[in-house]
Protein backbone atom coordinates (compact mmCIF):
# COMPACT_ATOMS: atom_id res chain seq x y z
CA UNK A 1 0.00 0.00 0.00
CA UNK A 2 0.78 3.29 -1.31
CA UNK A 3 2.73 5.74 1.83
CA UNK A 4 0.10 8.71 1.17
CA UNK A 5 -2.74 6.20 1.56
CA UNK A 6 -2.27 4.73 5.16
CA UNK A 7 -4.68 5.48 7.32
CA UNK A 8 -3.94 8.35 9.44
CA UNK A 9 -4.92 7.75 13.48
CA UNK A 10 -7.59 10.37 14.93
CA UNK A 11 -5.56 13.21 16.06
CA UNK A 12 -8.22 13.65 19.06
CA UNK A 13 -8.40 9.88 20.19
CA UNK A 14 -4.30 9.92 20.16
CA UNK A 15 -4.55 12.73 22.38
CA UNK A 16 -7.26 11.46 24.59
CA UNK A 17 -9.42 14.46 23.70
CA UNK A 18 -13.14 14.05 24.55
CA UNK A 19 -14.63 17.79 23.33
CA UNK A 20 -13.58 20.91 21.47
CA UNK A 21 -14.63 23.78 23.06
CA UNK A 22 -14.93 26.82 20.22
CA UNK A 23 -11.95 28.82 22.54
CA UNK A 24 -9.31 26.76 21.40
CA UNK A 25 -8.53 28.67 18.48
CA UNK A 26 -4.99 27.43 18.56
CA UNK A 27 -6.15 23.67 17.97
CA UNK A 28 -9.34 24.83 15.76
CA UNK A 29 -6.58 26.91 13.63
CA UNK A 30 -4.59 23.23 12.75
CA UNK A 31 -8.03 21.99 11.13
CA UNK A 32 -8.30 24.80 8.64
CA UNK A 33 -6.73 25.68 5.75
CA UNK A 34 -4.96 28.90 5.42
CA UNK A 35 -8.17 30.02 3.52
CA UNK A 36 -10.59 29.21 6.63
CA UNK A 37 -12.04 26.20 5.34
CA UNK A 38 -12.68 23.01 7.85
CA UNK A 39 -9.88 20.63 6.46
CA UNK A 40 -12.32 17.19 5.50
CA UNK A 41 -11.91 13.97 7.53
CA UNK A 42 -10.29 12.14 4.45
CA UNK A 43 -6.88 14.46 4.81
CA UNK A 44 -6.74 15.08 8.78
CA UNK A 45 -7.98 11.45 9.26
CA UNK A 46 -10.28 12.08 12.08
CA UNK A 47 -12.62 10.22 13.07
CA UNK A 48 -16.17 10.88 12.90
CA UNK A 49 -17.02 11.86 16.50
CA UNK A 50 -14.48 13.85 16.77
CA UNK A 51 -14.65 15.58 13.34
CA UNK A 52 -18.26 16.57 13.93
CA UNK A 53 -17.28 18.01 17.09
CA UNK A 54 -14.72 19.91 15.39
CA UNK A 55 -17.00 20.98 12.59
CA UNK A 56 -19.81 22.83 15.76
CA UNK A 57 -16.05 24.28 17.07
CA UNK A 58 -15.58 25.98 14.19
CA UNK A 59 -18.32 27.42 13.10
CA UNK A 60 -19.27 28.65 16.74
CA UNK A 61 -15.92 29.90 16.55
CA UNK A 62 -16.46 32.10 13.25
CA UNK A 63 -19.71 32.98 14.60
CA UNK A 64 -18.10 35.18 17.67
CA UNK A 65 -15.13 36.25 15.20
CA UNK A 66 -12.13 34.45 16.55
CA UNK A 67 -12.15 32.26 13.13
CA UNK A 68 -12.60 34.17 9.80
CA UNK A 69 -15.44 32.72 7.28
CA UNK A 70 -13.24 33.16 4.56
CA UNK A 71 -9.46 34.33 4.72
CA UNK A 72 -7.96 36.52 2.45
CA UNK A 73 -5.03 35.56 0.20
CA UNK B 1 -32.03 24.83 35.08
CA UNK B 2 -29.89 24.98 32.58
CA UNK B 3 -26.20 25.98 32.21
CA UNK B 4 -25.41 28.55 29.59
CA UNK B 5 -22.11 30.30 28.06
CA UNK B 6 -22.75 33.35 26.79
CA UNK B 7 -19.85 35.23 24.95
CA UNK B 8 -20.31 39.34 24.52
CA UNK B 9 -17.78 41.41 22.41
CA UNK B 10 -17.69 45.38 23.60
CA UNK B 11 -16.36 47.32 21.24
CA UNK B 12 -12.74 48.02 22.44
CA UNK B 13 -12.65 52.10 22.41
CA UNK B 14 -13.64 51.88 25.74
CA UNK B 15 -12.47 53.08 29.49
CA UNK B 16 -11.85 50.13 31.91
CA UNK B 17 -14.41 51.63 33.69
CA UNK B 18 -16.88 51.88 30.82
CA UNK B 19 -16.00 48.44 30.50
CA UNK B 20 -17.26 47.35 34.01
CA UNK B 21 -20.20 49.22 33.67
CA UNK B 22 -21.17 47.19 30.49
CA UNK B 23 -20.46 43.80 31.98
CA UNK B 24 -22.56 44.77 35.75
CA UNK B 25 -25.34 45.74 33.23
CA UNK B 26 -25.07 42.51 32.33
CA UNK B 27 -25.11 40.44 35.43
CA UNK B 28 -28.14 43.03 36.00
CA UNK B 29 -29.90 41.24 33.42
CA UNK B 30 -29.29 37.76 33.71
CA UNK B 31 -30.30 37.77 37.73
CA UNK B 32 -33.53 40.16 36.99
CA UNK B 33 -34.51 37.39 34.41
CA UNK B 34 -34.02 34.92 37.29
CA UNK B 35 -30.63 33.36 36.40
CA UNK B 36 -27.76 32.69 38.60
CA UNK B 37 -24.25 34.27 37.46
CA UNK B 38 -21.63 31.36 37.70
CA UNK B 39 -18.88 33.33 36.72
CA UNK B 40 -18.78 36.52 34.50
CA UNK B 41 -15.40 37.79 33.43
CA UNK B 42 -13.17 39.88 31.11
CA UNK B 43 -11.38 37.41 28.68
CA UNK B 44 -9.55 39.52 26.21
CA UNK B 45 -8.80 42.39 24.05
CA UNK B 46 -9.19 40.58 20.53
CA UNK B 47 -8.73 41.38 17.40
CA UNK B 48 -11.50 40.10 15.31
CA UNK B 49 -10.80 37.75 12.34
CA UNK B 50 -13.29 39.24 10.54
CA UNK B 51 -14.94 43.81 11.21
CA UNK B 52 -18.27 43.76 12.82
CA UNK B 53 -20.29 46.65 12.61
CA UNK B 54 -17.10 48.84 11.31
CA UNK B 55 -15.15 47.86 14.05
CA UNK B 56 -11.86 45.59 13.98
CA UNK B 57 -11.32 45.07 17.79
CA UNK B 58 -13.54 43.96 21.05
CA UNK B 59 -12.99 42.98 24.13
CA UNK B 60 -14.36 39.45 24.71
CA UNK B 61 -16.16 38.99 27.89
CA UNK B 62 -17.30 35.07 28.77
CA UNK B 63 -20.35 34.92 30.99
CA UNK B 64 -21.24 31.40 32.54
CA UNK B 65 -24.81 31.38 34.30
CA UNK B 66 -27.69 28.86 35.04
CA UNK B 67 -31.72 29.27 34.34
CA UNK B 68 -34.49 28.76 32.14
CA UNK B 69 -34.79 29.77 28.60
CA UNK B 70 -36.39 32.80 29.49
CA UNK B 71 -33.04 34.22 30.38
CA UNK B 72 -31.75 33.92 27.34
CA UNK B 73 -34.37 35.64 25.70
CA UNK B 74 -33.75 38.85 28.27
CA UNK B 75 -30.00 38.59 27.41
CA UNK B 76 -30.00 38.56 23.49
CA UNK B 77 -32.59 41.32 23.69
CA UNK B 78 -30.52 43.63 25.78
CA UNK B 79 -27.14 42.72 23.49
CA UNK B 80 -29.25 44.13 20.63
CA UNK B 81 -30.03 47.70 22.01
CA UNK B 82 -27.27 47.83 23.66
CA UNK B 83 -24.82 49.65 21.77
CA UNK B 84 -21.45 48.74 23.52
CA UNK B 85 -21.93 44.92 22.80
CA UNK B 86 -21.19 44.17 19.31
CA UNK B 87 -21.88 40.79 18.71
CA UNK B 88 -23.03 37.87 21.40
CA UNK B 89 -23.51 34.42 21.68
CA UNK B 90 -25.00 31.81 23.85
CA UNK B 91 -24.32 28.04 23.97
CA UNK B 92 -25.85 25.71 26.05
CA UNK B 93 -22.68 24.50 28.24
CA UNK B 94 -21.91 21.29 30.36
CA UNK B 95 -23.23 21.53 33.98
CA UNK B 96 -19.60 19.75 34.91
CA UNK B 97 -18.08 23.53 32.59
CA UNK B 98 -19.64 25.94 35.06
CA UNK B 99 -17.23 28.20 35.85
CA UNK B 100 -14.06 27.80 33.87
CA UNK B 101 -15.15 30.08 31.46
CA UNK B 102 -11.71 31.61 30.52
CA UNK B 103 -9.65 29.76 28.50
CA UNK B 104 -5.80 29.27 29.49
CA UNK B 105 -3.78 32.51 28.22
CA UNK B 106 -0.91 30.60 26.85
CA UNK B 107 -2.45 27.57 25.69
CA UNK B 108 -0.55 25.89 23.11
CA UNK B 109 -1.91 23.61 19.77
CA UNK B 110 -2.65 19.98 21.40
CA UNK B 111 -0.53 18.35 18.21
CA UNK B 112 1.82 19.79 16.28
CA UNK B 113 1.32 18.16 13.71
CA UNK B 114 3.01 19.05 10.16
CA UNK B 115 0.89 21.16 8.27
CA UNK B 116 -1.34 19.44 5.80
CA UNK B 117 1.40 20.40 2.93
CA UNK B 118 0.13 20.77 -0.50
CA UNK B 119 -3.62 21.68 -0.11
CA UNK B 120 -4.97 24.62 -1.99
CA UNK B 121 -8.45 24.84 -1.61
Amino acid sequence: MNKLMRRRPCKFCAAKKETIGYKEVPTLKEFVTDRGKIIPRRISGNCAYHQRGLTTAVKRARNIALLAFAEER
Amino acid sequence: MTAYETVFILKSSFSTEEEVAAIEKVRGVIERGGGVVSTLDRWDRKKLAYPIKKEKRGVYVIAHYEGGGAVISQIERHCKLEESVIKSMTTRLDPGALGKAIPNPDEKPIFFQEKFKGLRR
